[in-house]
């Protein structure tokens, strides 16, 4: 569920985003559902990771190779790593943008953890920039992503696909 | 001194005229956006969040760890 309920948010972070930028209506409103999509996906891969960890997870006997195998594992774990630092860079954004950009009812991060002495404070620009690139950088991931599991499906011929869309599942009948 | 000038002259020349290069161009996009990832990467804010998901993480793990001792026992 967390699967596609992040996917949502994330099409909807990045429809706030681009029309925030380039659109031509309120952009403060636009920003604020902007950065509420993307506080969602934080939240959502952070209710992921922890179920992860704490229930066995379902391992899938594919039909690549090890190589394959490995590259699916990396790629995964570089999409979790974007879903989490691309939100937090935008936060960080978000937070020293206070005079003109105010996001109701979101915390300031530069507050967080202000009494511990790790880590130095960032300019709002060198955060934007690093939020661009992680943007661009996780569209490619998802392009990827969703050419593997259509690859799976197309040219494996295993249930990957099937047991992600619950629709194709129930019209081909059950899986063996 | 005044030949060293000179020579600092001809060199900062020729490295203007070579920067226009798409090489050169890439290779310092590339050294600004490695240097933009390591500020924002070690910046309180990121690793305070980090910081605290280990530790969510960690917590995930001990309960992961109790639950299966408790239903082996079961």
């Amino acid at each position: 569920m967390t699967h596609w309920a992040a996917a949502w948010a994330m099409i909807l972070a990045l429809y706030f985003g681009l029309s925030a930028v380039y659109g031509n209506g309120s952009r403060q409103e636009t920003f604020a559902a902007h950065a509420y999509a993307g506080l969602t996906v934080l939240a959502l891969v952070v209710i992921r990771l922890f179920l992860r960890t704490l229930l066995p997870w379902p391992k899938e006997k594919n039909g690549g190779s090890r190589f394959l195998q490995l590259v699916a594992e990396a790629m995964h774990w570089t999409l979790y790593a974007l879903m989490l630092l691309t939100p937090l860079t935008g936060w960080i954004v978000a937070s020293s943008m206070g005079c003109c950009m105010a996001v109701p009812g979101l915390p300031n991060i530069d507050l967080l953890g202000s009494g511990l002495s790790i880590g130095r404070p960032v300019s709002a620009m060198t955060a934007y920039h690093v939020h661009v690139f992680f943007v661009w950088t996780l569209l490619a991931l998802i392009f990827l992503h969703v050419m593997a599991a259509l690859f799976h499906h197309f040219v494996f011929r295993d249930t990957i696909l099937v047991k992600m869309i619950s629709v194709l599942g129930r019209r081909a009948g059950p899986a063996e | 001194m005044e030949g060293m000038s000179e020579m600092h002259h001809a060199m900062s020349h020729m490295h203007h005229e070579g920067s226009n290069g798409v090489v050169e161009q890439a290779l310092g996009l590339a050294g600004r956006l490695s240097a933009q990832l390591l500020i924002v990467l070690t910046s309180a804010p990121v690793l305070h969040i980090l910081a605290a998901l280990v530790l969510l993480l960690a917590i995930a793990a001990l309960l992961r760890l109790l639950l299966a001792g408790r239903s082996s026992q079961a």
